[in-house]
């Protein structure tokens, strides 16, 4: 429990330091706000009086303290320079479309991953193992601009594959996770409008991870393969199947529970591509689209504040998690 | 695999630049393209139509807004007392069913259409219409939220705005303004709900709570249904209005950011029209029976300025040697994939008072003769400075100057090329920072004042806040298009124009480059829709397929 408590605590300095690196990079970037909003009718008063309205002359430090001040006591990330709509609202509808598409393309890779690995593991330099090599290999490599582009005129045009960019229309649903909600919730037509909307965008955005999962299970289960408690039990009589699944498996979980949680983070704020190429209202085509483009520091900062801040959360979560899985963490 | 697809994937691959070949197997005309599809007779009654376009709007406050992605949704929540007709570009009645100017042009009287409600049920009457000017002129009025960049511009010559009695409202201008009748049929004169505005009482600052940009309330032919940031805006038909209820249940406008993704989509049937397709599948589209592309020359022109406040460039040979060193035709194939025409007046065609001036052709010897008659029989070195930002009217900057700089270089000037951030180079060019630069201009106002004035005459030419950024300061010039300004008489004002663009000529301040064509994609079958040169995308006679 302390160790817990220490983590969270080490997590707020962090978080501040972030903020700080973050407001001072957005901050050192060359382009007035004022004469984007403005483009050609910017003139110098319009832009003068738009300056101090949002308090962009005050120094450096003021103007971060008041921001970190309204995150801490008001959860208020500011509002947008380009519409004035308030970024925390923006950023709490972005992250839920982004969380559904990551935990998609996770649950994708890890069944795909995991699976392909055990089966790469135990029958080492099969054919098997080869595809399976190639497979990660190429997922690892291929960009996934190029790729996502590839899967959907493959799947529209080739195969007929209904897809639809973009997110549904969903009316009526409490959180933004509209295909596990409708799911949860029986709305059969809705799920399946989702899932034809989200299958190839969190197909692309998986390659990577599944490519590190698979690699990294058959590292590990080979690791353990060899070691003596596996020899030793196979030589109790074990069938190979249940040393497999049930000793060597658990102890090869550590190092990929490790990797997969940092794929999660990696994901949130890298699925920056995938989001543009299929139209998916995120948090990555927000933070590029609203914030990079259109030089929009509320957005920008507000939105890798919450991309870090997912990160280091993620990264506290797979920490704890080792103790459930590995019982001598717990005593250590 | 279509051929596009089959491009787009290879160019996807190499990152490379696009350089489409528009006019495969066979030239491609786009000034054979329909500008638009007539409404059926009997159109398809409901049903959802979804508009896929670049981006999401800002803001639904009509008065407000300044970019074309919330226009185009707000011109289908609201009416405005006057109307252009789409074909000829006329203006007809809308919510005013009649109306009246004074001999001296000053009081214009309009008398409205009666029975027109809002969304909300209230009655659309004169009081409303003051309320919607009283807004954007007053700075203490409660619903004057907001900066009213298109007001500033476009009614500044409007003293007082009264309600005569209930159908009845009187504006009177402090000046003759010619322009102000169709300023009356922008945007941002919609008339809005002053009830929906008062329904949440005021704040601590004295304005209204009710966050109409957000939840807008007019008398348009589509009400306002929702708006999810970023994914979709939601309208609905509206039942009343006074024209009529739409053919359309539903209109949804859909941002769509990359115009890959806008053309899959709408081959998908996910949207069912586009706007700004690339050019580079133009023409393929065109071909493809599923779809119908409609094109009409958009109201903009891209130029050349020179800041003729600088010396080489205060003298006049010099101009106009760098005018004929230009070739126009190859910055076209170049830079806009020859989807684009010549502009040979900073006026665009379409506008009333274009002057068709004869094609200007290259000729690089009697430039060099200029030159050298001006003192630079060597020529001389010089900067060409362009923005980082590509805009309709110039889709690739830097092929656009390296052109430029290549014709320059042929008749001995060497123009060393700068590249500027977009909201450095603003600011810049504004204060005359540069020697020569690139910049383009599109239409807010249907009319040449928008264009000659605001981008040529002296009065426009003030360091730090010039759009004149070739700084010309032409006595002749600025007393024709000034006079323009005041002159009621339409055959007149056209007149006035006609001469300042050949005034314009002779001096050369600028060079006009190109005037870029506008572009939709709908799904074939569609009907009720017409590109508006200037204005917004309206939708109120659109009809699915049958």
């Amino acid at each position: 429990m302390t160790y817990a408590l220490r983590r969270i605590l080490v997590t707020i300095p962090l978080l501040l330091a972030v903020s700080l690196v973050v407001f001072a990079l957005v901050d050192a970037l060359p382009g007035d706000p004022a004469v984007r909003r403005f483009d050609l009718h910017a003139n110098p008063e319009a832009v003068k009086a738009w300056r101090a309205e949002h308090g962009l002359d005050d120094p450096f430090l003021v103007r971060w303290g008041r921001y970190v001040g309204g995150v801490v006591t008001r959860f208020d990330f500011g509002k947008s320079y380009a519409h004035s709509h308030p970024v925390g609202e923006d950023l709490g509808r972005r992250l839920q479309a982004t969380l559904e598409l990551t935990l998609c393309a996770l649950l994708l890779a890890v069944v795909v991953g995991l699976g392909v690995g055990i089966l790469s593991a135990a029958y080492p330099r099969s054919l098997f193992d080869y595809a399976g090599n190639l497979l990660a290999l190429g997922g690892i490599s291929l960009p996934v601009f190029w790729l996502g582009l590839l899967l959907w005129i493959l799947c529209t045009d080739l195969l007929g594959f209904p897809y639809r960019s973009g997110r549904a229309e969903a009316p009526g649903m409490a959180t933004g996770l509209y295909l596990f909600e409708s799911l949860f919730r029986g709305h059969v037509s809705l799920f399946l409008e989702q899932l034809r909307r989200i299958f190839l965008p969190a197909l692309a955005l998986s390659t990577i991870p599944m490519a590190v999962i698979t690699r990294m299970t058959r590292a590990a289960m080979l690791d353990e393969i060899g070691k003596d408690y596996a020899v030793t039990a196979r030589a109790k009589g074990l069938r190979r199947r249940r040393v497999i699944l049930k000793h060597v498996l658990r102890n090869a979980l550590i190092p990929i529970t490790t990797i997969t949680g940092l794929q999660f983070g990696t994901l949130l704020g890298g699925a920056v591509l995938t989001e543009t190429i299929f139209s998916w209202p995120g948090l990555g085509s927000y933070i590029v689209e609203e914030g990079v483009l259109a030089n929009d520091t509320p957005v920008l900062v507000g939105g890798i504040l919450l991309v870090a801040t997912t990160f280091i959360l993620v990264n506290l979560a797979v920490d704890l998690l080792y103790s459930r899985i590995d019982p001598r963490m717990r005593r250590a | 695999m279509r051929p596009s697809l089959l491009a787009l994937l290879l160019l996807a691959a190499c990152g490379g630049e696009r350089k489409g070949a528009p006019g495969e197997g066979g030239a491609f005309d786009p000034s054979s393209l329909p500008y638009g599809v007539p409404a059926a007779a009997d159109p398809v009654r409901g049903g959802t139509f979804t508009w896929g376009r670049p981006s999401d709007a800002s803001s639904l406050d009509p008065a407000v807004i300044t970019d074309g992605e919330s226009v185009m949704v707000t011109v289908n929540l609201f009416d405005t007392l006057v109307a252009y007709e789409p074909d000829r570009m006329e203006l007809v009645p809308s919510l005013a069913a009649s109306w009246e100017a004074s001999a001296d042009g000053l009081v214009w009287t309009f008398r409205l259409r009666p029975g027109v409600l809002f969304h909300d049920g209230t009655s659309c009457d004169a009081a409303a219409v003051v309320f919607s000017f009283l807004r954007q002129k007053d700075r203490s009025h409660p619903a004057h939220v907001g900066s009213f960049a298109y007001y500033e511009d476009s009614f500044k010559a409007l003293e007082r705005v009264e309600a005569v009695d209930a159908g009845t409202v009187r504006f009177t201008l402090a000046h003759p303004y010619a322009p102000f009748l169709g300023n009356l049929a922008l945007f941002s004169a919609a008339i809005v709900s002053p009830t929906a505005w008062a329904s949440e009482g005021l704040d601590a600052q004295g304005r209204y709570r009710y966050p109409f940009s957000q939840k807008p309330v007019g008398t348009g032919p589509f009400v306002f249904e929702e708006w999810h940031r970023a994914e979709r805006i939601v309208l609905r038909a509206n039942e009343k209005h006074f024209l009529g209820r739409p053919p359309l249940d539903r209109l949804v406008f859909r941002p769509l950011k990359s115009p890959q993704a806008r053309l899959q989509e709408l081959e998908a049937g996910g949207v069912q029209g586009i706007y700004n397709p690339d050019l580079v599948d133009v023409a393929s589209a065109a071909r493809d029976a599923r779809l119908a592309v409609l094109s009409r020359p958009g109201l903009n022109v891209a130029y050349l300025a020179m800041n003729n406040g600088k010396p080489p460039f205060d003298k006049v040979a010099v101009r106009r040697a760098v005018a004929l060193a230009i070739d126009k035709k190859r910055i076209l194939k170049a830079a806009y994939n020859d989807l684009a025409r010549v502009a040979e007046t900073m006026c665009p065609e379409g506008i009333p008072g274009h002057l068709a001036l004869p094609a200007s052709k290259p000729d690089p010897a009697r430039a060099r003769a200029l030159l050298a008659e001006a003192g630079f029989p060597d020529g001389f070195s010089t900067e060409l400075w362009y923005g980082t930002a590509t805009r309709p009217y110039m889709p690739d900057p830097e092929g656009v100057a390296i052109q430029v700089q290549q014709d320059l270089r042929a008749i001995g000037i060497e123009a060393k090329l700068k590249k500027v951030e977009w909201s450095a180079y603003i600011p810049a060019t504004q204060r005359g920072d540069h020697p020569m630069c690139l910049l383009g201009w599109m239409a807010d106002l249907y009319d040449a004042d928008n264009f000659l004035y605001v981008l040529l005459d002296k009065d426009n030419a003030r360091p730090g806040s010039a759009n004149n950024v070739s700084f010309y300061v032409g006595e002749r010039f600025h007393d024709l298009v000034t006079r323009a300004q005041r002159e009621i008489d339409p055959a007149r004002r056209v007149e006035l124009y006609h001469e300042a663009q050949r005034v314009a000529q002779e001096d050369a301040p600028v060079v006009p480059l190109a005037q870029v064509r506008d572009f939709r994609i709908l799904r074939a079958g569609i009907r009720g829709y017409t590109i508006y040169p200037v204005g917004g995308e309206y939708f109120r006679s659109v009809s699915l397929p049958k």
